[in-house]
């Protein structure tokens, strides 16, 4: 393996910074996926770029800066989640002032019942196109646990919507 | 929606199969869900969050360079009060010296309402406060409010015999502490000796800590004091 050229703290620094800066609009919309809520989206991604900065130097490589922060902002909006509610750890809750925006309402239900390990996978994959590597990287988890989360999820989707899209909502 | 192929956990682990899941299955609803993630409107605030975030770890990371470091109380060890002790008298000593030559000193530090008796003393005069103080010194209060004598650096030599290789002995301490804890030192820049007069603070345990600044992954390292203690100075000692 070619050794890569050794970037000098403040570069690295440099680095993150720009990527939030470059990003922050992805950042916060993935952030909103958990908690649905402007408020608390800005606070994880307020949080986020603070410990990004704060731990740039953990940045194992350059070329993994964006994949790192969509890790960053994923382990924050968990830890939001688990801290505001410890009983239960799920999507935020379906407000249903949103759901004008959305025109799969069933799929979009869907996906949020399901366990936030599997939806972060759909999202990242769908709607982020990253691969099934990045997301590995992002979730520090083997690619073939990916792949078989992936279609674990892809399977209770299906089968959420073959039962007729009649998801309650049951954190209501 | 239906799956044309049924799979089992077997062929699923093949990329193929589950590429074909997702091209056949799931793009095209997906993408339109998509859309609508994509098309979500971002508040004006998320940039200034991120760069609120920014500004608050690089603060923090100038601030740990600012030698202001609390001295605890002791917890273990009569070592390492014996090291607070020293320090607090040093920089007593040091505060009475500077006060008395540096009079702007002393009228900026006597706003600061903790600090002022303790201005007004070492100095025989009287401060009124009179100037709302600046973001600086108000952060210099809360970090010296709770001891005040600790501010004041004792350079880290003093700490050592006259004649005492610490820089070597430390330095070895932290390359094998880094050593330890490295898994990956690609991006790491190589250290390779410490200053003989590094920033350095004792930590709520009573150790050493030695703190590199331009080594960020680790930046600080504890120095047990085992490790110093046949190099520390009489003046340190006589108080264990």
């Amino acid at each position: 393996m070619e050794q890569e050229e050794k970037l000098s703290y403040q570069q690295i620094e440099l680095l993150v910074e720009q990527a939030l800066m470059k990003d922050y609009t992805k950042l916060y919309r993935l952030a909103y996926q958990y908690v649905r809520n402007e408020n608390d989206a800005l606070d994880i991604v307020q949080e986020s770029a603070y410990k990004a900065v704060k731990n740039c130097s953990r940045l194992q490589s350059p070329q993994y800066v964006s994949t790192w922060l969509y890790r960053i902002v994923v382990n924050e909006a968990l830890s939001f989640l688990r801290k505001k509610r410890p009983e239960q750890v799920q999507w935020g809750e379906w407000d249903g002032e949103t759901e004008d925006r959305y025109v799969d309402l069933d799929l979009q239900r869907a996906l949020m019942q399901l366990p936030e390990e599997e939806k972060t996978i759909v999202l990242l994959r769908f709607f982020e196109g990253l691969s099934f590597q990045q997301i590995a990287e992002i979730l520090d988890e083997n690619i073939n646990t990916v792949k078989s989360r992936l279609y674990r999820s892809l399977q209770k989707l299906k089968q959420m919507l073959e039962e007729g899209g009649a998801v309650s909502c049951e954190t209501k | 929606m239906q799956f044309p192929v049924k799979l089992n956990e077997e062929t699923l682990l093949t990329d193929e199969a589950l590429e074909a899941l997702i091209q056949e299955e799931w793009l095209s609803t997906m993408g339109r869900l998509k859309k609508e993630y994509q098309n979500m409107p971002v508040p004006k605030q998320a940039q200034d969050a991120v760069q609120k975030g920014i500004q608050r770890a690089k603060a923090e990371a100038q601030m740990q360079q600012v030698q202001l470091q609390e001295i605890p109380r002791k917890k273990t060890g009569k070592l390492y009060g014996g090291i607070a002790a020293f320090v607090t008298l040093a920089a007593t000593v040091f505060l009475f010296v500077l006060f008395q030559t540096n009079t702007q000193l002393a009228v900026s530090v006597a706003k600061v309402p903790v600090l002022k008796p303790v201005v007004e003393f070492m100095t025989g005069q009287e401060y009124h406060e009179d100037v709302y103080l600046d973001l600086k010194v108000a952060h210099l209060a809360g970090q010296v409010g709770r001891d005040v004598q600790s501010a004041m650096p004792v350079p880290l030599a003093d700490l050592f015999e006259h004649d005492a290789d610490y820089v070597s002995v430390i330095s070895t301490e932290i390359q094998m502490q880094i050593q330890q804890s490295k898994q990956d030192t690609t991006l790491q820049p190589q250290f390779l000796s410490i200053t003989p007069d590094q920033c350095y603070y004792i930590n709520t345990d009573g150790c050493l800590v030695i703190v590199l600044d331009e080594y960020e992954t680790a930046p600080e390292f504890i120095i047990h004091t085992d490790v110093i203690a046949p190099i520390l100075k009489d003046t340190v000692k006589q108080f264990d």
